[in-house]
């Protein structure tokens, strides 16, 4: 201890306490001293000092009661008591009722008093550094917790605005039907999609998966939905047929995001139906899996191979053509549901789902429960479903 | 599951032709020390060839891929060579060429590295004749590397932990 402590001792025996003061201070502590029980509390509690030394048998308020008040009082104040040999049993129950140390009366070697205050102090001062970190520890895991809190609702409210974003579930254009599902991993997504009409004759839809997660992809997929937004409004605003040609949107989204150096990219494609031909022409950029086609009789899986949208400057995308059928289903889904099965799997359930409903519209809960993805299960990747069908039957 | 981390990079060089070999499920945990490597790499003397091994690799995510890419992108651009990709696991294929990743990186496997791969290589139209080059100097480097100095590959996280430790 660099400053100098200070010891209070209570002794009534004027001999005995003139010795231990005038020893100890010699040794550089400061001493205060009372010569009984209500004193020396008095003293203690206006002096706080780091020692107390404690004759038991004392005039008015016994040893014992004194220990048991300082100890109460102050639990990390050390009470050294000093008896004499005869009144050990007392020296016992002193030491039970909270003593550091015990110091037999009469003190043939000072030194060892001086030690035993030394030993007391030292381990004071790690029981204070203890308690200390202790404490430093649970505030920083309030803190922490409070902070981890304050980050769930935020990205709660990220998510809210997400799914604000996504377009109403089943929808209908004309004889098209689109239904989807979003299963975020975590509570912001990676993944998005949309439909609407581009204009009497078109509807357009996209389905696309940023790279990474968290924050980082869905501020993406907000600036996605934004630039999509952008080239429908400049179709009517400066006859910008770009809308219209899914190759031009994959190239234009390319141009767009390459130059913003993001280190993202976005696996996506993007088809535009034609409502007069019924046909769907497409793009894709590196959409996996690719997506089903049922026609009532078989599951055919589209072609659709393509780079990735702001990887590459010099990407160039092209376009596939095919004629819808009367009466189909076409799903497509995101990657993260390969996390959960292989592709061949996935191609065969979904084969058995359309055989078990024979030929009617596929329940969208019926089919993903089919195909194990459940909204309150962890899923390690985000899982994004559309189902665009037309029924034939209907027209 | 996505808390472990049981993939690492691995990286040998050779002659100026660089390897880096990825190991086992190979995530986004990943990607900011690898990223940090390929920085470190491109901004001396660009490499005279490079390869990326995925032989051993389970899967590799949409983040680490965009890394294989930027590979690509930085050796076109500082010495207008493409980058060799030895696969031959049909998974990770597949998501290669769903990406199109085969018209940007020559992807080769082993089997066809030892079957005299050289020989129909070195067929392909004199257009090819510099990437052709490319592959065969790195298959050499490859091989001589694999088969005597399997030692001299490096983990690439814990070289640059060193080095962060050294600064």
């Amino acid at each position: 201890m660099t400053e100098t402590a200070k010891i209070l001792t209570i002794e009534d025996e004027s001999p005995i306490r003139n010795g231990i003061v005038a020893y100890l201070e010699d040794s550089g502590f400061t001493m205060l001293e009372a010569t009984n029980g209500s004193s020396g509390l008095e003293l203690f509690r206006r002096e706080a000092p780091d020692v107390v030394l404690c004759d038991l048998r004392l005039p008015g308020l016994d040893g014992l009661e004194v220990l048991a008040t300082i100890t109460s009082e102050s639990p990390e104040t050390p009470v050294i008591v000093v008896s004499g040999v005869s009144l050990l049993s007392y020296a016992v129950q002193a030491l039970k009722r909270g003593a550091w140390d015990y110091v037999t009366k009469p003190i043939h070697d000072m030194a060892v008093l001086e030690n035993a205050v030394r030993r007391a102090l030292k381990h004071a001062e790690l029981v204070r550094q203890n308690r200390e970190y202790r404490e430093n520890l649970e505030t920083l895991n309030r803190e922490l917790t409070e902070t981890l809190q304050q980050l769930q609702d935020d990205e709660k409210a990220g998510r809210a605005i997400q799914f604000q974003l996504l377009p109403q579930d089943n929808t209908r254009f004309g004889p098209y039907r689109f239904r989807r599902r979003l299963y975020p991993s975590m509570y912001l997504s990676g993944d998005f999609m949309d439909y609407f009409p581009i204009d009497d004759q078109h509807i357009g839809f996209y389905m696309a998966d940023v790279s990474g997660h968290g924050a980082a992809s869905a501020f993406v997929t907000v600036m996605l939905h934004t630039l999509i937004v952008q080239y429908r409004d400049t179709l009517w605003q400066t006859v910008d047929m770009t809308i219209l040609h899914p190759q031009q949107v994959l190239q234009r989204l390319n141009r767009d995001y390459c130059r913003q150096n993001l280190d993202k990219h976005l696996t996506m494609l993007y088809g535009v139906i034609d409502l007069e031909s019924n046909s769907l022409v497409y793009s894709s950029g590196g959409q996996f899996p690719c997506p089903f086609l049922y026609d009532g009789e078989e599951v055919q899986m589209l072609d659709c191979r393509g780079r990735p949208v702001g990887l590459f400057d010099d990407a160039e995308f092209s376009a596939r053509q095919i004629d819808l059928p009367q009466a189909f289903d076409l799903v497509l889904v995101s990657d993260g549901i390969l996390e959960l099965m292989p592709v061949d799997t996935l191609q065969q359930r979904y084969s058995a789902l359309l055989s078990r409903s024979q030929g009617t519209a596929l329940d969208l809960d019926e089919m993903t429960a089919g195909l194990d993805v459940l909204a309150d299960k962890h899923l390690p990747d985000d899982i994004a479903l559309m189902v665009i069908d037309r029924d034939g039957r209907r027209d | 599951m996505a808390g472990v981390i049981n993939g690492k990079v691995l990286h040998a060089s050779h002659d100026g032709i660089h390897v880096l070999r990825f190991v086992g499920d190979i995530r986004y945990t990943l990607s900011p020390s690898i990223d940090r490597f390929v920085k470190q790499l491109f901004s001396g003397p660009p490499p005279a060839g490079f390869v990326i091994d995925l032989t051993e690799t389970d899967s590799i995510d949409s983040t680490n891929l965009g890394l294989l890419a930027r590979i690509a992108n930085l050796m076109k651009n500082q010495n207008g060579s493409r980058v060799t990709i030895l696969s031959d696991r049909t998974d990770i294929n597949a998501v290669l060429i769903s990406m199109a990743f085969d018209e940007v990186f020559d992807i080769v496997s082993h089997a066809s590295f030892e079957c005299g791969a050289e020989k129909e290589l070195a067929r392909q139209d004199s257009d090819k004749e510099t990437l052709t080059h490319t592959v065969l100097e790195a298959h050499r480097a490859l091989m001589d590397l694999s088969e005597h100095n399997e030692k001299m590959f490096r983990d690439v996280v814990t070289a640059l932990e060193k080095n962060m430790a050294e600064e």
